[in-house]
């Protein structure tokens, strides 16, 4: 009999990068490290189970930048590129350790990898990764559910009710066009809740979103069953809350399972270890020694050095032995737990998609002897929220405490001395384009060579208020990581929308400034200007 | 992207400075340096929580507005004061200050330590003259509907069905004494939504023809600086506003009632009668619906 029931659920996201301007662009990697080192082992991990018969069930987001860079052709040709480098540096250090057995199985294991990820890609997925979430999706085994159109950090933006609503509509929108249907749910940026946001989930029929723990607990009255049933806000949305427990276990870096000395070292990168002469063709053109992703040592203790050889066998021995004891962990927290309820307690356990695979190298290698441990359980069962709530459809009425998945709970990593100076931008932005939409929503209609340039022009700075929301920069700032690019990338998009507003009201816009930003910034290709209009519908 | 203690998130600072252009002719050279404004030129004032107990606040005053109230606004300190917004009490008791600071600058941010810093509040900044607080600016306050911050009760749940786009509320205890749920079928639900939607509406066209009288208020109030003759036609746009600003915020209270009364198990209330009333008051005179709405709560 079911006792109860346990919902994985990944945020897959990154923000929108892309710089044709360069033939190299470091943070564009970002993409691929992600594409080869998560996306594609998931759902090489999702395919095996299906092929072995092993029952799962994922909630998966996947966020619309995310979806518009895995579509984005130039963006697929580059990561080509990148995967067949990482097949050349395999193969050379294949050579290079041939003499070397204990380093050479890591080499060779790398190579066969990678020729397995490539054939995958191009077989399987057709050259693009969007092609295997779509498969899973329509077969019911995944649900994906979006997130803000770019990631953009409600709380702080509802000043401009209509850009919040905006976050939301595009990306319901860009949900429809790449996975063609609605989304039923919905990764809240950052987990950011505020109270009223429900009310524009449920207008674009968004049917459950996720809280961290203490949004629901500090919610009003107390849930009485905690995290472990979902509630109703007001406006009869679902929110689901995250249970700390399993959350721990993976995310924590002293308790998680990651941090196990057998596991692949992140940071021992022959980027950085071996000889510049030998390394420099696959590292940036500049001589910056960067991450290739052929790791050799595991993380053995602490410190990066006196490291052991990586033994892929070894670790993947391991996943087995932590999947089990995941798994008899949520067997025992159900059992504690369906004592004081009334229906099967749900386990609702969130992570970023991007630890599984890029951070922690075996995690895909876990979740899936996760599941073959579930699927052969007669007491606990994986199950997306929809499923859930069609079995146990009556839940508590509670109002949700404003509330995210940042380091204090609160806003703090997204408003604090390092990023403030973003909002007030962000703010006049969304004003004046709420302006401009409102007033140029009729009058561009008339076909004219004078009209289409201006309704462009009206769409980019659509584009650049949106590319300029993502919460990515302020976190970005906040954790002292890549401040420089975030800040840039910041001030580039306050920059292009204002030289874009200057333009469109007194001299006329620069065609081949705009061309260049349609191509580079180039999010929302079907973007309407009329979106942010208080008729648009 | 999640920020806790975890090692495998604190990867390397990425620097991206590769100064590598493309080949390709038709890339135009590219602006690596973005400048962008210190200020826009308008009058804004904007507070919001950062945490649970500190407030983010930011502004900007134009000379204009200032040239506009005062006659030399050199050299002038800026007070700025928040309210607490206590949701249900009347409009003249709803605000309550909490907190002031003086400011120097035309345009500044600061952040404030205050321990309720997610409760509903709103801010102004403003000039002391005389002892009195000439208001220049006022933010636009967080608006959290009343139920929010009160919550529901305890015993309300709710069921939601496949035809239906959103949740029924039912009553836990009645449900608990049944061993399966019982489905509240569509077409017993009372279909409110057209009812709403009038009140809403008409709330919103309350809301526009408002702004315009409180325009026109405005308008009389400047011609009557020449001439004392208009004296009552001021009084008498006043008196129109009052009641309106009466009518809105019966409407508002009522819109959030029925939403309650939806949740509420068995429907103790006549629900449709209300609404019957709703409905025809939205095609009456203003001066009925309070009346009725006065007697109603």
């Amino acid at each position: 009999m079911i006792k109860g029931y346990w919902m994985p659920v990944l945020h897959s996201h990154l923000p929108f990068v892309k710089h044709p301007e360069y033939d190299y662009f470091l943070e564009e990697h970002w993409l691929y490290e992600a594409i080869s080192e998560t996306y594609i082992p998931l759902l090489m991990a999702m395919n095996r189970m299906v092929e072995e018969k092993i029952e799962f069930r994922l909630t998966l987001s996947v966020t619309p930048p995310l979806a518009e860079m895995l579509s984005d052709p130039y963006l697929i040709e580059q990561f080509k590129k990148y995967l067949n480098r990482l097949i050349e540096l395999s193969k050379k250090e294949c050579l290079r350790l041939s003499s070397d057995r204990e380093n050479l199985k890591v080499a060779e294991f790398y190579l066969n990898r990678f020729e397995k990820i490539k054939s995958f890609f191009e077989g399987f997925l057709n050259n693009n990764v969007l092609n295997g979430y779509r498969f899973f999706y329509e077969q019911g085994l995944i649900d994906i559910i979006t997130c803000g159109a770019t990631h953009g950090f409600l709380p702080v933006l509802r000043v401009n009710k209509k850009a919040v609503e905006v976050q939301i509509e595009l990306a319901a929108e860009t949900h429809k066009k790449y996975f063609n249907k609605a989304p039923e749910g919905i990764w809240l940026p950052e987990c950011a809740y505020y109270e009223g946001i429900d009310e524009i989930l449920k207008k674009n029929d968004i049917k459950y979103f996720f809280l961290d723990s203490h949004g629901l607990m500090n919610g009003a009255p107390t849930p009485k069953h905690g995290v472990y049933a979902p509630i109703y806000t007001i406006n009869g949305v679902a929110a689901f809350a995250r249970d700390p427990e399993s959350s721990r276990q993976v995310w924590s870096s002293k308790a998680g399972y990651p941090g196990d000395p057998v596991y692949r070292d992140f940071y021992r990168d022959i980027g950085f270890d071996l000889d510049f002469e030998y390394i420099k063709p696959y590292i940036s053109p500049d001589g910056k020694r960067v991450y290739t992703g052929l790791k050799y040592y595991k993380i053995t203790g602490d410190g990066t050095e006196a490291k052991q050889i990586y033994d892929p066998e070894v670790a993947h021995a391991k996943t087995k032995s932590h999947a089990w004891h995941f798994y008899t962990e949520r067997i025992k927290q159900i059992e504690m737990l369906s004592g004081s309820m009334d229906r099967p307690p749900v386990v609702v356990s969130p992570y970023d998609a991007e630890l599984f695979g890029h951070w922690w190298f075996e995690g895909p290698e876990f979740l899936y002897n996760i599941f073959r441990e579930t699927s052969q359980s007669d007491s606990i069962k994986p199950v997306t929220p929809m499923e859930y709530l069609g079995v146990h459809p009556s839940n508590q009425v509670i109002a949700p405490s404003p509330s995210s998945w940042g380091e204090d709970g609160y806003y703090t990593v997204w408003l604090n001395e390092g990023n403030d100076w973003i909002y007030r931008h962000l703010h006049y932005m969304a004003d004046t384009l709420e302006k401009l939409a409102n007033e140029y929503k009729h009058s561009l209609d008339e076909d004219s060579v004078s009209n289409s340039i201006k309704r462009r022009a009206l769409n980019q700075l659509s584009r650049e208020l949106l590319l300029a929301q993502s919460s990515d920069w302020a976190f970005l700032v906040t954790q002292e990581t890549a401040v420089e690019y975030s800040t840039k990338r910041t001030k580039e998009h306050i920059s292009n929308f204002n030289r874009l507003l200057r333009d469109f009201l007194s001299t006329g816009v620069d065609e081949k400034f705009l061309e260049w930003l349609e191509y580079k910034n180039s999010i929302f290709e079907d973007i309407d200007f009329k979106i942010y209009s208080s008729e648009y519908v | 992207m999640k920020n806790e203690e975890n090692e495998f998130e604190k990867e390397n600072p990425a620097n991206h400075a590769i100064e590598h252009f493309v080949t390709n002719g038709n890339v135009i050279p590219v602006d690596d340096e973005f400048e962008i404004p210190d200020s826009y030129g308008i009058d804004t004032l904007f507070i919001h929580p950062s945490n649970n107990d500190s407030l983010f606040i930011y502004w900007e005053i134009t000379n204009t507005l200032l040239y506009s109230k005062f006659n030399d606004p050199a050299d002038m300190e800026f007070t700025v004061k928040i309210y607490a917004i206590k949701m249900g009490e009347p409009k003249k008791r709803r605000e309550q200050e909490v907190y002031s600071f003086v400011v120097k600058d035309m345009v500044g941010s600061i952040y404030i330590k205050y321990p309720a810093a997610l409760k509903p509040l709103a801010a102004k900044m403003g000039v002391m003259v005389n002892n009195e607080f000439v208001v220049l600016l006022r933010s636009k306050s967080i608006a959290v509907p009343s139920f929010e911050v009160l919550g529901p009760r305890e015993d309300l749940w709710m069921e939601r069905l496949k035809d239906l786009p959103s949740g029924t509320l039912i009553n836990k205890a009645e449900k608990a004494k049944e061993e399966k749920p019982e489905k509240i079928e569509a077409n017993k639900m009372p279909d409110v939504k057209k009812e709403l939607e009038i009140l809403r509406q008409f709330l919103s066209v309350r809301v526009q023809d408002t702004k315009i009288m409180d325009t026109f208020v405005q308008i009389v109030e400047a011609l009557r600086k020449n001439s004392q003759d208009h004296a009552k036609v001021v009084e008498i746009l006043r008196h129109f506003v009052d009641v309106r600003s009466k009518d809105m915020e019966l409407l508002r209270l009522l819109l959030e009632f029925i939403s309650y009364l939806l949740l509420m198990e068995g429907t103790p209330i006549d629900i449709a009668k209300y609404l019957k009333e709703i409905t025809d008051a939205s095609v009456g005179s203003s001066e009925n619906l309070y009346k009725d709405e006065q007697v109603k709560l």
